[in-house]
């Protein structure tokens, strides 16, 4: 009998402490959530404002900039994903494709369809990568466009030989299967422009899935048919827009997604280049940038662009997008345990204190806290701990509180970008945005949990989803 | 602190966003209808003006602009309304946009007070919409003070509407003046905008070059940079040069003023590259033998001169020229060889007969850069020779 009376109290001694320790964690989480989405839809605004009236860059004034796409077996996508670089609003770029060892006719398809001819194999090999097998150049129009087929290594090996094979001083990096919009390279140099400390810019990458493009406009707006890719409409606009505008403000940004970046070259190869040893190379090298910059005193800039829109697929399925969220997760996981050493570092600024903090709880571990604190509940309703009611209550008003977040940084950039909804896509996004933070963010807790537990198996697989032409 | 709390808080937040999301998206849409009726209305009162505007005088008209156009959503009526005015009624236009000049100067007691933002788009107006030339001192001195201020958007336009109908001086004057406030603006737009100038180009190059040594290395780079690609003549002491000697012609004086800036070590490393480069699209035979001596520059730390005079090089076609280019080949650095290769094929130089001793001798990584290059044109439409 005591001994039972005594196990209760340690079990509610232990579900009190847990209960803090959640409080906390949520209000922290509700608070970065508030704060990301109303700073983030308040530049939008500010920045549709300026636009209005003229406060943007309106001259010719170009940098340079070669356009790197490492490609694998992209044999579906590749030849169209280079015809709507070659058809961007600026005047001094190239493109270098990068071909890593694919089985498949990648190559063939951008020989045949670019008239490329094979030229020497003259590169300065700056960064260390797999060996070339051979080199192809020719010209569509006024672009220079170079093939560079070498043996496989990873996308991140594959980056590292277009660095060293592009001419120009800044690079932009793009998968194969995304589409640059058509003032796309223009809006992404502007911050070079307006502050000579920017080393790198990071573009917004929006979700193709429902949208018609022609020549890199968009010529309609809706949310995707299918529901995965609509839900992560919902989840891109409240965590990357907002999240990375907010971590703007402090130079404090970890990550440029993969899909569309810019880097100043000569930085980045001092920094050492793409680690191919992760899978997660984007944000590697963005948090090495700041180590480097850090540590070498530099005075440095890591810009967020939101008005250079890339556009890129979304999976389709939960299956192609838990793969993709499988890998994002043991991506943040290496960077994370590789530079582990700036966290809570004075020396490292708000990176080191907030940025890296901010990442560690609510990104890298909040698949396993989110889990062990489905699991108390459950222990706690087992020993008749938990009143049931009120924490059902204090779930809904969570996730409405979720779901507001998402809609209002949604309907922010709908507005912002004179985008027009129809009636129903308006009642979707509305119901999605409750199921996305109930349902979808549960399955992707799951997800991430699973990548962190079967980390050493999957180590180094680039697990990919299928792939299909943009509508363009 | 009670649980209940956090719930209040929580719902608090979530009203205050949906009735933000609400009330803004119904601001937007009585904005656009408000948009709509100004420009609606803008347009039949500008249409009315343009047709009695020669009989009637403007008077009239300029105080109700004077009046509206402080506001920016006004201004902005106006700009549409003349925008469509333009498609359909250019040359009535033009003769209406010279009578109602006046009312930019109206307006600026108005804008003084104003942010940055409205200033730019006042800014922009002028450039776009403001006709007599040279525009009066009152309005080029506004301009001229936005030049310094910290929104790198109003210092942009500010300068571009200086370069639309300001004078050579107002614009040398405005370029001094915003290096000296050490707001960063890049020499690329300092350039373009000298570029833009819609007046006498060697006027402006003859005011820069003037006020040359008043500026920072970062804005002498942009006019160094304007110099060559405008091609406007202009030597500092009115052409005579800063040795006092007196030259044949201004552009003689112009070259031998920039090989002195060339060759003098304590000048900014990115200022003396800029004077390669002009030198590679001004050509001057007194400059041909600095420019052999830099391709043949071995010091690591200045390989970067030793690069750019590989491509300057490509100008200056002699037998000196060639075998200096050849010898660079051979350097250990990757840029100096890549340029010179190239160099050697602009200047027409054949692969077999000109190179042949390259492309037999033991130096592998000279013989593959000419290899390449000759394939890189032949694959780019350069022609193979």
């Amino acid at each position: 009998m005591g001994t039972g009376i005594e196990a209760a109290a340690l079990v509610q001694g232990f579900l009190w402490w847990v209960g803090v320790f959640f409080i906390l964690y949520m209000l922290g989480y509700a608070v970065f959530l508030f704060l990301s989405v109303t700073v983030g839809s308040s530049l939008l605004y500010k920045r549709k404002r300026e636009a209005r009236y003229r406060n943007q860059l309106t001259v010719d004034c170009y940098v340079p900039v070669s356009i790197i796409v490492p490609a694998h077996n992209e044999e579906v996508t590749i030849v169209s994903s280079i015809e709507s670089l070659l058809q961007l609003d600026y005047s001094l770029y190239e493109v270098v494709v990068v071909d890593d060892g694919s089985q498949d006719a990648t190559s063939q398809r951008v020989i045949e369809a670019f008239g490329l001819q094979p030229v020497g194999q003259v590169m300065r090999m700056q960064l260390p990568c797999q060996p070339v097998e051979s080199v192809w150049l020719g010209r569509v129009g006024r672009v220079p466009v170079r093939l560079i087929r070498k043996a496989n290594g990873g996308k991140a090996d594959a980056l590292n030989m277009g660095i060293n094979a592009s001419q120009y001083p800044y690079f932009i990096c793009i998968d194969a299967d995304s589409m640059l919009q058509e003032d796309s390279l223009r809006e992404i140099t502007a911050p070079l422009i307006e502050d000579e400390d920017v080393v790198a810019v990071g573009g917004l990458v929006r979700l193709a899935n429902g949208v018609k493009l022609e020549h890199g406009r968009v010529v309609s707006y809706s949310l995707p048919k299918k529901v995965i890719p609509a839900m992560q409409v919902l989840e891109y606009d409240r965590s990357f827009l907002s999240a990375r505008i907010l971590l703007d403000q402090f130079n404090g940004n970890l990550i440029i997604s993969g899909a569309f970046g810019l880097f100043k070259k000569d930085v980045v190869i001092a920094a050492g280049g793409y680690d191919a040893s992760t899978v997660g190379e984007d944000m590697e090298l963005v948090t090495k940038l700041h180590v480097f910059c850090r540590g070498a005193g530099m005075r440095y800039r890591i810009r967020y662009a939101p008005d250079a829109i890339c556009w890129s697929q979304a999976p389709e399925t939960l299956h192609d997008l838990r793969k993709q969220r499988r890998r994002w997760h043991r991506g943040l996981f290496e960077t994370m345990a590789k530079h582990r050493d700036i966290f809570l570092k004075p020396r490292y600024g708000l990176v080191g204190m907030l940025s890296y903090t901010y990442f560690l709880v609510y990104e890298l571990l909040s698949p396993i806290i989110e889990l062990v604190g489905i699991l108390t509940m459950l222990l706690g309703a087992a020993f008749n701990f938990v009143n049931l009611p009120f924490m059902v209550l204090f779930f809904a008003i969570y996730a409405v509180f979720g779901a507001v977040m998402s809609l209002t940084a949604f309907f922010s950039r709908v507005q912002t970008r004179d985008l027009k909804l129809s009636g129903a896509d308006i009642l979707r996004a509305l119901m999605l945005s409750v199921i996305e933070v109930t349902a979808l963010r549960f399955v992707m807790a799951v997800t991430r949990m699973g990548a962190l537990l079967g980390y050493r198996k999957h180590k180094g697989v680039w697990e990919k989803a299928s792939r299909s032409r943009l509508n363009s | 602190m009670k649980i209940e709390w956090v719930i209040y808080f929580l719902m608090a937040v979530c009203i205050c966003m949906i009735g933000f999301n609400l009330v803004f998206a119904l601001w937007e849409r009585l904005r656009e209808r408000g948009g709509r009726w100004r420009a609606q209305r803008m347009g039949e009162h500008l249409l009315l003006s343009m047709r009695r505007s020669a009989e009637q005088g403007m008077s009239e008209h300029l105080a109700y602009l004077a009046k509206r156009l402080a506001h920016l959503s006004w201004m902005e009526a106006y700009d549409r309304a003349l925008e469509e005015q333009r498609e359909r009624n250019p040359q009535r236009l033009e003769d209406y946009l010279i009578a109602a000049a006046p009312v930019f100067i109206m307006l600026l007691p108005a804008y003084r007070s104003k942010d940055d933002l409205h200033r730019a788009f006042f800014a922009n107006m002028v450039e776009k919409w403001y006709r007599p030339r040279p525009a009066p001192a009152e309005l080029v001195s506004a301009l001229q003070g936005y030049t310094q201020a910290g929104s790198f958007y109003l210092r942009q336009n500010a300068l571009e509407a200086l370069a639309a109908v300001g004078g050579a001086r107002d614009l040398a004057a405005a370029f001094v003046a915003m290096d000296r406030a050490q707001e960063f603006h890049h020499p690329k737009l300092l350039t373009e905008v000298a570029l833009s100038f819609q007046g006498d180009a060697n006027h402006l190059a003859v005011e820069l070059v003037e006020r040359f040594a008043e500026m920072s290395p970062s804005a002498q780079v942009a006019v160094m940079n304007y110099l060559r690609m405008s091609g406007a003549v202009a030597a500092p002491n009115g052409g005579l040069g800063t040795d006092g000697r007196s030259y044949s012609t201004p552009r003689a004086a112009q070259e031998a003023w920039v090989i002195g800036l060339l060759q003098d070590p304590a000048q900014d490393r990115e200022l003396r590259l800029a004077c390669l480069r002009f030198l590679g699209s001004h050509t001057s035979p007194e400059a041909h033998p600095l420019l052999l001596e830099l391709a043949q520059e071995r010091d690591e730390g200045a390989w970067e001169f030793s690069a750019v005079a590989c491509t300057v090089l490509a100008q200056y076609p002699a037998l000196q020229t060639v075998a200096v280019l050849k010898g660079c080949l051979s350097s250990r650095v990757w840029y100096v060889r890549n340029n010179a290769a190239a160099s050697l094929y602009n200047l027409g130089v054949s692969l077999e007969e000109d190179l042949g001793d390259v492309l037999d001798g033991t130096d592998a990584y000279a013989r593959e850069m000419l290899l390449y290059h000759w394939e890189r044109q032949s694959s780019t439409g350069g022609g193979g020779r």
